[in-house]
């Protein structure tokens, strides 16, 4: 029997202190689709019953330590009137744009979120999975960066393009699309969210850092203020890909609670993260969901966690993560062999060994 | 004049870079020379600067705009001469189910301008389409891009097809992409895997080494 739930155990590791045991985390809302028995994808992403009970599933199958609501990344520019296309057995993505023309940057506007498109249905089953988890593992929704939304709204070359063509035009929209995610992220909190999750994208290899300060990280920063002022929850920053600006972000935010990344595929390591950011940031990595999660054994996963928690662990403020969302293709008995590492080595006070 | 061209590139002036190119035939410079000295050399130093970090991809995407609108004034000239024998065929695409091309593209531009001829086949590419363009141009190389964990096993769906079409052995197929990794693209029975633009042409021009042997 375990000493603690696990709201406690994540509430104990967001204050840096030394839970029962690591907390572990991972999430998969394709997973959780099929876990409910809903095959067609797009058919899940309509329905907050459908979401809410899918999460729901993944928990009773998996019995991590936090859920996590993210779906998809063409929420926004759905609701903004995007084309989206979507497909039985995979994530949906933007295949048409709305800002065509240089004047329709301007004619954005802060949207309603729970008016437009698929907002309000995340905001409803945010509300019916935290009535359903009752405070007992927290939920945390997630969604993408202002700057990626945007560039989403107007084609990703295209968008690029004006950073160095049009940058006014850019930033009076960035501020819009800012506004509209903080409000949709915003009524997640006040539908019982107990975490935010920003997904930055980590810009490295994409934008230059200073095009990533102008552009980038000053709309996170922004988000990130907008969010904390008004729902007082914890915000974890999510980044992707291999070279992501993590130091130049963190400099450059409002405090956040949880850094999560891809310390396995990435310029920054567990142990490096663990002695620049470990006492004042939890860190949530170790993981590698491309290659051990997916293609490795329970004992790969294992040993890769057991390494990961010795690293990490102690003293608190670790969670036990992959870097980024798993593959429905990830083996179940890689999964439970997380938690079984976790109930295995992660007992605090962690030993040396 | 080819100076001036180069010049058009680096610096993304797409109406000059026509007029120069324009300019340039007209004093009878050779097509094959304003392609080379000028629009690839262009862009191969925006690719310098893209590889040592000193720009982002907003300049690289205005630079292959640019290049490519000398390219649409430039192209009838080629065709009239003998083009340069391009290094070797590709064959590339976003696999179906993913329509993430920004990567893809900048992979293409790579190529380009270390002197492939590269067959574009767009995003959301099914293994038959793979298969076909590739059977068509007579590619030594197909090269697949997955942006997502969801889509990244339809390269598989290729490698198989290519299998079944009979023409496996007569292409290497290299994969790249962010979710994707080596082990990955040796899991699939693809030849190769390339993290990012550089890597890419120097497992692309490996590749074609090992089948010129």
């Amino acid at each position: 029997m375990e000493r603690m739930s696990s709201y406690q155990r994540v509430q104990a590791t967001l204050n840096h202190e030394e839970p029962d045991r690591v907390p572990v985390h991972f999430f998969c809302s394709l997973k959780s689709a099929s876990l409910l028995g809903i095959n067609n994808y797009q058919e899940y992403l309509q329905k907050p019953e459908y979401i809410s009970q899918g999460e729901l599933s993944f928990y009773n199958k998996f019995h991590l330590d936090s859920l996590l609501v993210f779906t998809d990344l063409c929420i926004v520019p759905e609701a903004y009137g995007c084309k989206v296309r979507y497909y039985t057995n995979n994530s949906p993505s933007v295949a048409g744009h709305i800002i065509n023309e240089l004047e329709d940057y301007e004619k954005l506007e802060v949207l309603d979120p729970l008016k437009g498109g698929r907002m309000p249905t995340i905001i409803k089953a945010t509300e019916l999975l935290t009535k359903k988890m009752k405070k007992k593992v927290p939920v945390t929704v997630g969604y993408m960066h202002p700057l990626g939304t945007l560039l989403d709204l107007r084609g990703r070359e295209r968008g690029l393009a004006d950073i160095i063509l049009h940058p006014a035009l850019l930033h009076k929209a960035l501020e819009t699309v800012t506004q509209t995610i903080a409000e949709f992220l915003k009524e997640c909190a006040y539908a019982g969210a107990d975490g935010l999750f920003i997904a930055p994208g980590g810009y490295g290899g994409v934008l230059t850092q200073e095009q990533a300060l102008k552009f980038g990280i000053k709309y996170d920063a922004k988000l990130i203020e907008i969010l904390k002022k008004e729902t007082g929850l914890h915000v974890t920053a999510h980044f992707c890909g291999r070279k992501p600006f993590i130091d130049l972000c963190l400099r450059e935010y409002p405090p956040i609670e949880i850094l999560s990344w891809w310390d396995k595929g990435s310029n920054l390591s567990l142990s490096e993260a663990k002695k620049k950011y470990g006492d004042k940031i939890c860190l949530s990595s170790g993981l590698d969901q491309n290659k051990t999660l997916l293609f490795g054994s329970p004992v790969d996963v294992e040993m890769e966690a057991k390494e990961a928690i010795k690293i990490a662990a102690k003293g608190g403020g670790y969670i036990l993560a992959p870097g980024c969302e798993i593959s429905h293709r990830t083996p179940d008995e890689n999964l439970f062999a997380i938690l079984e590492a976790a109930r295995k080595y992660g007992n605090y006070p962690i030993s040396d060994k | 004049m080819l100076e001036k061209i180069r010049e058009d590139i680096l610096n993304y002036r797409r109406e000059e870079t026509k007029k120069n190119v324009c300019k340039a035939l007209n004093e009878g410079l050779l097509p094959s020379e304003i392609l080379e000295k000028g629009l690839l050399g262009g862009l191969k130093a925006v690719i310098e600067e893209y590889n040592k970090d000193e720009i982002g991809l907003p300049e690289v995407v205005l630079a292959t705009w640019t290049f490519r609108e000398g390219m649409e004034v430039l192209e009838p000239f080629l065709k009239n001469l003998e083009k340069a024998k391009p290094k070797g065929i590709i064959v590339i695409g976003t696999v179906e189910g993913d329509i993430h091309d920004l990567g893809k593209n900048i992979i293409k531009t790579f190529l380009t301008v270390s002197g492939y001829e590269v067959y574009d086949l767009g995003v959301d590419v099914s293994a038959k389409e793979f298969v076909s363009k590739a059977k068509e141009s007579n590619a030594n190389i197909v090269a697949m891009s997955a942006l997502m964990t969801t889509t990244m096993f339809n390269m598989e769906k290729v490698v198989e097809a290519l299998k079944e079409s009979g023409i496996r052995d007569k292409v290497k197929i290299i994969i790249g992409g962010g979710p994707t990794n080596l082990d990955f693209s040796k899991r699939i029975g693809a030849d190769g895997y390339a993290r990012e633009g550089k890597e890419a042409i120097e497992v692309v021009d490996k590749l074609m080494s090992e089948m010129r042997r």
